[in-house]
C-alpha cells in the first residue's frame, strides 16, 4: 500500500462540518449557496445542507434516503486514489476523475457549475481531513 | 529604485480575414523570435515568467501577444461582436497568428511556441505552413481533443460566472506545483470576458483533428517538438504521444509532476523541460 493514502475514509460528521465552515475559501465559493450534497465514498454516504453560504448539518445516518441537489459519488477505490496526499494522474481532482475514472458529479448541473469552485474546495477539505491533516 | 519587468508592450493595428484588430503585444530579449501563443480562454500574462528569463531572453526575442478578444486585445474593430456568437475557426486562428508574425516582422527563422489551444495549434501551423516558422512548439498539444456541444454548456451558461471556468482550469493543474503557480493559472480565467472561452474550445473540441493529416507533416521543413505534462487530463500524455508517432522525426518531452499550464504552474519545472528545445535551436540558428 503507497504511503500517502488516506488513513482513513469515513469522515467524522462534525469534523467535515467544522473544517468547511471554517475554511476561508470555501465560505467564498459557496456564498449564497442553498443546496443538498451528497456524497457516496462506497463505504459512507454523506449529506450535507448548505444554507444562505453555511453548511448548516452534516449527517452520514440518512442510509441514501435524503434526496440533494448535487451528487458525488465514486467507488471506495476512486476515493481512496482521490485523496491520496499526492494523488497520481488524473485523481488530483473530482472533475479529472470524473472524466477518467468514473466519478459521478450529478444532479442540479447549473448549481453544481455555479458552486463548483466550493465543490473543489470540498474535495481538497476532504483530502486533508483524511490525511488527517484537518482540524 | 524602481524595479521593472523586463517585457514591454504596444498595440499593433493589422487586418487579418477583413477585420481590423487592435492587438496587444509584450516582448523581452533579443535574437531568432519566438512567438508565444497562451491558452484558450487565457492571455498572454501566462508567458510572464518566460519573458522575465533572461536566461531566454539573452538568445531569444521572446514576443507574447494577446489573441484578439482575449487580455488587452478588443474583438475586431469592425466586427459587431456583441450580436456575435464567438466561434474560433482553425483558418482564422492561423491566419491570425500570421498575421501578427508578419505585422512584426518576424522572418522565417521564427520559432513558434502554444500551450493547449495554441499546442494544438503548433500542428495545425506545422501542416499547412510548413515554411513559415522554423520550428514549432506544441506544449499539452494533441491530435485530437474532442468533446460533445453539452460539456461546453456551463462554460457559458448565464447564471453560471467565471468561477467554473477558474475551478476546472485548477483541475488540471498538478497536485505537486506551488499553490501559487496553480492559482495564478486561473487568473485569467477569472478576468476573460464570457464568451471567449467556449469560443476558443470550438477550435480546442470541435476543429481541430490531425488524425488523418498529422503524417502530412514534414519535419524537413519545420522542425516539431511535444510537450506534455502528465497531470494534463484534457490533452492527455497519450494524446500527445499520438500526435508524435503520427508526425516522423517529431520530439517528445513528457514533463513529471506538472499539468495543462507548464509556464505558469511551475515554470522553474518547464524551465528544465523546455531548455533541450531552446538549446537545439540556438545551436541550429548558429550553425
Amino acid at each position: 500500500m503507497a504511503d500517502n493514502l488516506p488513513r482513513r475514509l469515513s469522515f467524522p460528521v462534525q469534523e467535515v462540518q467544522e473544517s468547511l465552515n471554517d475554511d476561508a475559501e470555501f465560505g467564498l465559493c459557496i456564498r449564497g449557496m442553498n443546496a443538498r450534497i451528497q456524497l457516496r465514498t462506497g463505504s459512507q454516504i454523506l449529506d450535507l445542507r448548505v444554507v444562505d453560504g453555511v453548511v448548516t448539518e452534516v449527517r452520514d445516518d440518512a442510509t441514501g434516503f435524503l434526496s440533494y441537489d448535487i451528487l458525488l459519488e465514486g467507488s471506495t477505490e476512486t476515493w481512496l486514489e482521490l485523496m491520496r496526499s499526492i494523488p497520481v494522474p488524473f485523481y488530483q481532482e473530482f472533475w479529472s476523475a470524473k472524466f477518467h475514472h468514473g466519478f459521478r458529479i450529478e444532479g442540479d448541473l447549473d448549481l453544481a457549475s455555479a458552486y463548483y469552485s466550493g465543490i473543489s474546495r470540498l474535495c481538497s477539505i476532504l483530502r486533508n481531513l483524511a490525511q488527517g491533516d484537518g482540524k | 529604485m524602481t524595479r521593472y519587468d523586463d517585457a514591454t508592450g504596444r498595440y499593433l493595428y493589422l487586418t487579418v480575414d477583413n477585420l481590423e484588430y487592435r492587438v496587444y503585444v509584450e516582448e523581452a530579449g533579443s535574437g531568432p523570435a519566438l512567438l508565444v501563443q497562451h491558452t484558450a480562454g487565457s492571455d498572454s500574462r501566462q508567458w510572464r515568467h518566460l519573458l522575465a528569463d533572461r536566461s531566454v531572453t539573452s538568445r531569444f526575442r521572446v514576443v507574447a501577444y494577446d489573441l484578439p478578444q482575449h487580455g488587452k486585445s478588443l474583438p475586431a474593430l469592425s466586427s459587431r461582436w456583441w450580436e456575435e456568437d464567438y466561434r474560433l475557426t482553425t483558418d482564422h486562428f492561423m491566419n491570425l497568428v500570421i498575421g501578427i508574425a508578419d505585422a512584426l516582422g518576424l522572418d522565417v527563422n521564427t520559432t513558434y511556441m502554444g500551450c493547449s489551444m495554441g499546442g494544438h495549434l503548433a500542428g495545425d501551423l506545422a501542416l499547412h505552413y510548413p515554411d513559415r516558422f522554423r520550428a514549432v512548439v506544441g506544449i499539452e498539444a494533441g491530435i485530437a481533443t474532442h468533446g460533445s456541444a453539452e460539456s461546453l454548456v456551463h462554460m457559458y451558461h448565464p447564471r453560471v460566472t467565471n468561477e467554473f471556468k477558474a475551478a476546472v482550469m485548477y483541475s488540471l493543474t498538478a497536485p505537486t506545483s506551488p499553490e501559487d503557480g496553480r492559482r495564478e493559472a486561473t487568473w485569467g480565467y477569472l478576468q476573460s470576458a464570457p464568451g471567449t472561452h467556449r469560443g476558443d474550445l470550438h477550435y480546442y473540441i470541435h476543429e481541430h483533428d490531425l488524425s488523418e493529416t498529422a503524417s502530412h507533416i514534414d519535419t524537413s521543413r519545420v522542425s516539431v517538438y511535444l510537450m506534455s505534462g502528465e497531470y494534463d487530463w484534457s490533452s492527455t500524455p497519450e494524446n500527445t504521444r499520438q500526435l508524435a508517432n503520427q508526425i516522423s522525426g517529431s520530439k517528445l518531452v513528457e514533463m513529471k509532476g506538472i499539468g495543462h499550464f507548464p509556464m505558469v504552474e511551475n515554470y522553474p519545472l518547464f524551465r528544465r523541460y523546455l531548455e533541450p528545445i531552446l538549446h537545439e535551436l540556438s545551436q541550429r540558428q548558429e550553425s
